[in-house]
């Protein structure tokens, strides 16, 4: 099955784009960790408002920090935000409650499609915001007394699992729900009956047999709301209850540049993080559409 | 397809990074501060922000006290005056009597224009006056030592809805305002500005009841003149006649009064809606001005009081645009507001040839024409806690003041638009000093301290978190001071912020070990910036570091009754030496007030301290 996918994928030019785009972003975000030409965060490297230069690529901001580096360390966060919503909110809050829904259904199914329902209906952005604003004293206190982890609150990792930790409560509905139907499709295959009949578990059959006639659907519910995430990200993070500074995030960097009298006479602070953050979007909208394309077309 | 798809995708980012570009481009507009026909003379447009309150018991910080001061009215006021033209009372006191302020607003412009010319060196002085009195009265002497002041009311004081005020008014204003069951919350400036009359303290701290108002007054007719005083030092001698006693001899008393929390209110209004308290919204006050409309973060509306004692304010109405975003300085040159604030972001603008600063391209030489630059008499700190840790070794408090470059700060960062702040004291309260040295900016110095305190260095500091008053992730200047903090001293500090209103609050409880604040004067005396903030025996909502020395209280004590004013002087200096050097704040910079105002506006100079002012400025075409 997955060497279909690949298949699948080799011979689509804008799959192998997008997922170019993608592994450039992420290459980005994992060199900019390590070769960053400065440090994110310090200030004063170079004259304030400086445009871009051959020393500071992207220009410097009014601390005088070297804008280059703040876009690569945002693009980390990003990065970080991404993966870990793919691998928890996506690929097991997502696949989990789809399949698990949708093989058993009776009670189970109803619990879980109608608390998304509940969650869904309500405004994500908002709940989002509610949660991670009134969880985030509570949380912190959490990691610095009670686990004593300061390094993980000092490095900003704590505020990113909180903040992927509120999204992936909501994003998982749609997704989840895609999943079900299909999985309520192939459960009535004769294969299925089969294995059961052989005696093979639950376990098994949901994950050996149906799983993997996911795929296509999977990287496509991931790539949907992949836009939502990383949107959300940095809305909340310009509101003031995502990453907070020092820790660079678009969010943050878009707050900074909030006065239009600052953006008219320096175009370039705006510019450049506002380019990074559309290719990051554009790339996984167009993921979707190939997704939405590979999925479509293994439907018979 | 496919090929049509990827070049579609192509040129939706080339479209798009062409828009973000051309918007940021034409931002600007080239200034156009010419007259325009369509200007209504009858109205004059400002920008502001939402006060935090409407009831002057409870009014406390800056943007509340500037609607405050329009809208109500107290014995006394302050008003800006050149230097000549006050006179002085025992202890120094400035003040101006009731016939030159009624000739104020002929002689206003001509004052400003000179105060223009002079620029820093403006004989502008703050100065008492007369407002809903007829005189400012020469204190009594009383054989048992106490002082008291006799107030006649003016005959034509009258609230805006016509009924006159009496003295009786104002006994129920000051002991509502020390009541200590008041609703909906009790007054924390009640024992700064009032607790100097004769058992108001004990009022304030709840030992006496105040039986001013019961439910069932309210269904009885109303009779002003049937309110129970509580208060022994506030007694009405006849309906127009207030005597106010004060339990020493204290020249600087009667700035107090100046004070929203002396002010009168409404007693039939405020009683009419005890529980839900809307009074506020539409105030029946005594004041040039009256609220006829807020509506919060959108606008607030005042309407002129044709009545006003002082004489009818020569503009029908200001509307204060609380809106916020967008650029105000867009807004200025669209002619949406006529006077607006300069900041770092627009400094550049106005800064002409003689600044280190100036650039050529971004420089409005228009613009720079109506830009003006008064100072402002106020301090902004970094305070520490000292009864939360680390912040009770005095050593990691040096430490932390040691660590900041204040000319630095003011100078490049904040380019000039603020003075660095080395004491408490602001220039504009007698006891300034300009070479004062306070704490050095020293980063050797500062490490060594924090070798030396007991937690041992940065890393015995637990967890740090410097708190800001704001909308959004970061405050600039805190992102500026944590990091000169990490760099100088080693220390990691997270920054919180939260907004105005809930920041206020929580610091008043005492919650923050570290924050970032501000105190502009409301009157011109030392006393009110050390006194009321560092006197051992305030409250934390005022007193907010909890500085407590028992060698410094002695030398506020001391300096309350003291009647010569050079001696007064040298007390305060010497407190405040001992203050800055403990280090419970780490005074940072004393702010200006920096703004381009439209030539067709006159009479409007940003005063020092919030005094009330609109009702001299106008539109001349």
């Amino acid at each position: 099955m997955i060497g279909r996918l690949f298949r699948e994928i080799f011979h689509r030019r804008l799959a192998k784009i997008s997922l170019a785009m993608i592994l450039f972003l992420f290459l980005m975000a994992g060199l900019g960790a390590v070769f960053a030409p400065y440090d994110y965060n310090k200030q004063e490297v170079g004259p304030n408002f400086q445009g871009p230069s051959w020393e500071h690529l992207c220009g410097t901001d009014d601390y005088g920090r070297d804008m280059f580096s703040r876009i690569l360390g945002a693009t980390g966060t990003t990065a970080m935000v991404s993966i870990l919503y793919i691998v928890f909110g996506g690929l097991i809050i997502t696949v989990l409650l789809g399949i698990i829904s949708g093989y058993y259904g009776g009670w189970i199914d109803t619990l879980i499609m109608r608390t998304g329902e509940i969650l869904y209906s309500i405004p994500t952005l908002y709940l989002v915001l509610l949660i991670a604003a009134t969880l985030r004293p509570g949380y912190n206190n959490f990691i610095y007394e009670t686990l004593g982890w300061q390094w993980l609150a000092q490095t900003g990792f704590a505020d990113l699992v909180l903040v992927f930790g509120a999204i992936s409560l909501f994003a998982w509905v749609v997704g989840a729900k895609t999943l079900r139907a299909r999985v309520l499709q192939i459960r009535e295959l004769g294969y299925i009956e089969a294995a059961k009949a052989l005696g093979a578990s639950d376990f098994r059959i949901m994950f050996h047999h149906i799983l993997p006639n996911l795929l296509g659907l999977i990287i496509l519910s991931i790539t949907s709301t992949m836009g939502f995430v990383i949107g959300t990200e940095i809305a909340l993070s310009f509101l003031g209850f995502g990453i907070r500074p020092p820790h660079p995030s678009f969010g943050v960097m878009f707050f900074e540049m909030q006065s239009i009298d600052l953006i008219s006479a320096h175009p370039y602070l705006l510019i450049f993080p506002g380019i990074v953050v559309v290719l990051w979007i554009l790339s996984f909208s167009l993921l979707r559409i190939s997704a939405t394309d590979i999925a479509e077309s293994r439907k018979g | 397809m496919k090929k049509g798809l990827i070049y579609a995708m192509v040129c939706l980012v080339l479209i798009t990074v062409l828009i973000t570009g051309l918007v940021a481009g034409c931002g600007t507009k080239t200034a156009n501060p010419g007259v325009r026909s369509e200007i209504d003379t009858s109205t004059i447009y400002l920008d502001g922000s939402d006060p935090l309150t409407m009831d002057p018991a409870l009014t406390g910080d800056a943007s509340s006290a500037f609607y405050i001061e329009e809208v109500f009215g107290g014995l006394l006021t302050l008003v800006l005056v050149p230097k000549d033209v006050a006179k002085e009372k025992e202890g120094g006191i400035r003040y101006i009597d009731s016939e030159t302020l009624m000739q104020m607003p002929k002689n206003w412009q001509q004052w400003i224009s000179k105060w223009i010319v002079q620029g820093e060196k403006a004989d502008a002085k703050v100065a008492m006056a007369p407002d809903l009195c007829e005189e400012i009265p020469e204190p009594i002497y009383n054989p048992d030592g106490t002082v008291s002041y006799v107030f006649k009311i003016r005959n034509n004081a009258k609230f805006h809805d016509g009924r006159e005020v009496t003295a009786y008014d104002f006994q129920y204003s000051i002991d509502r305002a020390c009541d200590s069951h008041l609703r909906p919350i009790p007054s924390t400036t009640a024992e700064l500005y009032l607790s100097d009359i004769i058992e108001a303290e004990d009022m304030i701290r709840g030992r006496i009841e105040n039986r001013v108002y019961r439910e069932k007054d309210i269904n009885e007719p109303f009779d002003i003149t049937k309110v129970i005083g509580d208060i022994p030092g506030i007694e009405v001698l006849d309906k127009k006649t207030l005597k106010i006693t004060i339990d020493a001899p204290k020249p600087y008393f009667l700035w107090k009064l100046t004070y929203p929390t002396a002010f009168v209110v409404d007693k039939l209004q405020v009683e009419a809606d005890i529980q839900k308290y809307n009074w506020t919204r539409r105030p029946n006050g005594t004041g040039p001005f009256k609220l006829t409309s807020w509506e919060r973060r959108q606008k607030i509306v005042l309407e002129r009081n044709k009545d006003y004692h002082l004489g009818m304010p020569k503009t029908e109405r200001f509307i204060v645009n609380l809106a916020g975003g967008g650029s105000p300085l867009m807004n200025f040159e669209e002619n949406e507001v006529y006077i607006t604030g300069i900041g770092k972001t627009t400094v550049g603008k106005v800064r002409g040839p003689e600044y280190s600063s100036y650039d050529p391209e971004v420089y409005d030489a228009e613009l720079a024409k109506l830009y003006i630059e008064t100072p402002s008499v106020d301090v902004y700190y970094i305070g520490f806690n000292s009864r939360m840790k680390p912040f009770d070794d005095m050593k990691v408090r040096q430490a932390f003041a040691m660590a900041i470059d204040k000319e630095k700060l003011a100078h490049e960062y904040l380019m000039d638009l603020v003075l660095p702040a080395h004491g408490i004291l602001p220039p504009g309260v007698a006891g300034y000093r300009p070479d004062f040295k306070g704490l050095e900016f020293n980063p050797d110095k500062a490490r060594q301290l924090l070798k030396e305190s007991k937690y041992g260095g940065p890393e015995g500091l637990g967890r740090l978190i410097l708190h800001v008053s704001g909308k959004g992730p970061s405050d600039k200047l805190g992102e500026k001071l944590t990091w000169e903090w990490k760099q100088n001293l080693g220390v990691e500090i997270e920054i919180e912020q939260t907004d105005f209103g809930t920041y206020i609050e929580d610091l008043k409880k005492g919650k923050y070990a570290l924050f970032e604040m501000g105190w502009i004067a409301d009157y011109p005396d030392a006393e009110d910036f050390l006194d009321l903030k560092f006197h051992g025996d305030r409250s934390v909502a005022n007193n907010e570091v909890r500085y407590n020395n028992p060698e410094v209280n002695k030398l506020l004590e001391m300096a309350r009754i003291e009647s010569n004013p050079e001696k007064r002087v040298q007390l305060y200096q010497q407190a405040e030496k001992i203050i800055v050097e403990e280090a419970p704040w780490l005074p940072l910079f004393h702010g200006k007030n920096n703004a381009v105002i439209k030539p067709f506006i006159k009479g409007y100079y940003s005063p020092p301290m919030v005094i009330p002012i609109l009702r001299f400025v106008e539109i001349v075409k």
